[in-house]
């Protein structure tokens, strides 16, 4: 993983979404430890490392599509947070859907992040 | 209709031969098997899928009312058209606790009886088998669809008939126990695994119960209550091991809280506003993963929400993270979104094809208006 360019992807992702983003992580799944992020709250990264993994054993146990690209929890308090796998990595975002433009998020944001993840691990 | 078996049991061979050009009249292409005695007819009946039997009443070996009773007995449920020569007035009394469809008396009405034919095989080639829906709401959808007919339940322990006309529910038929304790040992059965079988028929069984639905279902509940208090208190009989008592009030109340049609109509809504994009729908209780409604429905997929649902509340709460909302998304392989709406007691599950529709438009424009009809449903 090259850390200067998921950085930057970071960056992007804080510009796009502005005081919308509560809190973003980065970590490896292995070790649950965050390798890059902003308002870094590593409770979320061990608890969505956890979720992650207990998500993809219960869609492989009941014989369901596993999980593909990404997955959303609308919280509540007008939160939301964005999971997105990547082999060995997960990236986490916490978002205030009262000041976040969900159309750019979805539309943009989300598979601007997993093109730069793929390009990321390709590399 | 012609996979159909229409059975004749009469002894006087002439009146077999007038039957059997009635029915080959009609074209129906049934097959056609003869009974000469009651006897006879039983063992038919134990042997093969019989869609209509036309049962004379005075025969030798073994009479009619004694094969209705022998049926009755072994849990063979299926429409019945009585041919009498004789005074119905004496045994109408019997025939109407067996359900029958009609009676009709000799010199038969030809015109009348072919009727009666074809309808019964109509209804039975229309014979609804529902899984995955809770009885208490199956009965809720026939009174506000005003239906008539039998609904039968048949399970390893237990099996009964409820009867309904225009939507009210006049009978309930289940090892000799009062409608409401009947009700009890259904509800309970059928939240199990087996079908229920529903057939539209017009039938004159005399009304036994002149209550509301929801008076009922809280009397059976109520009765369930007493009979596991009473084999608390060391006094079981008989009876309670027929009776196992797992619906307690509150699933009862559930049951009849919920707007089953409401329900119906969030379904509707889903398709209508994602169209093909949708794969598949459903809704279900989270205590018992009950099926309400559904479309396209996967039986496998409300165990699993309802696990991850569980699991997802509980890691947030310890974690003391903010609470799980009113929905979650997962992107999943072949192009899929699994939309997941907890409510209350309820889960409401969808399946939709990424590729028809935009997660924008999903989640800001179709999620919403659901998740506030689905609301709406569970608190009405």
């Amino acid at each position: 993983m090259d850390l200067q360019k998921m950085n930057k992807v970071l960056h992007n992702v804080e510009r796009e979404l502005g005081n919308a983003l509560i809190s973003t992580d980065v970590w490896n799944i292995a070790d649950a430890e965050s390798i890059a992020g902003y308002n870094s709250q590593p409770i979320a990264v061990a608890l969505f490392n956890q979720i992650t993994g207990y998500i993809n054993e219960a869609l492989e146990t009941g014989k369901y599509p596993k999980l593909d690209k990404y997955y959303i929890l609308d919280l509540q308090d007008d939160k939301m947070v964005l999971v997105i796998p990547f082999v060995e990595f997960v990236w986490e975002m916490l978002i205030d859907t009262k000041k976040a433009r969900l159309g750019i998020l979805l539309n943009t944001t989300i598979p601007g992040i997993i093109h730069s993840f793929e390009q990321m691990m390709a590399e | 209709m012609n996979k159909q078996t229409i059975l004749i049991v009469e002894d006087d061979k002439k009146v077999v031969e007038l039957l059997k050009e009635t029915i080959e009249e009609i074209g129906s292409g049934c097959n056609i098997k003869i009974a000469y005695n009651g006897k006879e007819a039983v063992e038919i009946f134990e042997k093969e899928k019989i869609e209509l039997a036309l049962l004379d009443i005075k025969m030798p070996v073994m009479d009619g009312v004694q094969v209705l009773t022998e049926l009755h007995n072994r849990k063979i449920w299926l429409p019945i058209i009585i041919l009498t020569a004789y005074s119905v007035k004496d045994i109408e009394h019997k025939l109407l606790e067996f359900g029958i469809v009609d009676y009709l008396s000799k010199p038969l009405d030809i015109p009348k009886l072919k009727k009666r034919i074809k309808e019964v095989l109509k209804n039975r080639e229309q014979k609804d088998s529902i899984s995955g829906m809770s009885l208490a709401a199956i009965l809720q959808v026939l009174e506000m669809e005003q239906r008539t007919g039998v609904i039968s339940i048949k399970t390893d322990k237990n099996s009964g008939r409820i009867f309904f006309k225009k939507g009210m529910v006049v009978d309930i038929d289940a090892e000799g126990l009062s409608p409401e304790e009947a009700l009890g040992v259904l509800l309970d059965q059928a939240s199990k695994d087996q079908a229920i079988s529903i057939e539209y028929l017009e039938h004159r069984r005399k009304e036994r119960i002149n209550k509301s639905l929801t008076e009922i279902l809280l009397e059976a509940s109520r009765l369930l209550d007493e009979d596991k208090k009473e084999g608390d208190k060391g006094q079981k009989e008989v009876k309670e091991e027929i009776i196992t008592p797992k619906i307690d009030k509150q699933d009862i109340a559930k049951e009849i809280k919920i707007d089953i049609q409401k329900l119906s109509n969030l379904i509707d809504r889903s398709k209508e506003e994602l169209g093909d994009a949708l794969i598949s729908a459903q809704i279900w209780s989270i205590s018992d993963g009950e099926m309400f409604v559904g479309y396209n429905q996967q039986p496998e997929v409300s165990e699993l929400f309802t696990q991850i649902t569980a699991y997802l509340n509980e890691a947030l709460n310890t974690a003391e993270f903010p609470q799980l909302g009113k929905y979650y998304v997962f992107n999943l392989e072949g192009k899929k979104l699994s939309v997941t709406i907890p409510q209350g007691d309820f889960i409401c599950g969808m399946l939709i094809d990424s590729k028809k529709t935009p997660l924008g438009l999903l989640l800001k424009v179709v999620l919403p208006g659901l998740i506030a009809s689905f609301e709406e449903a569970i608190a009405s």
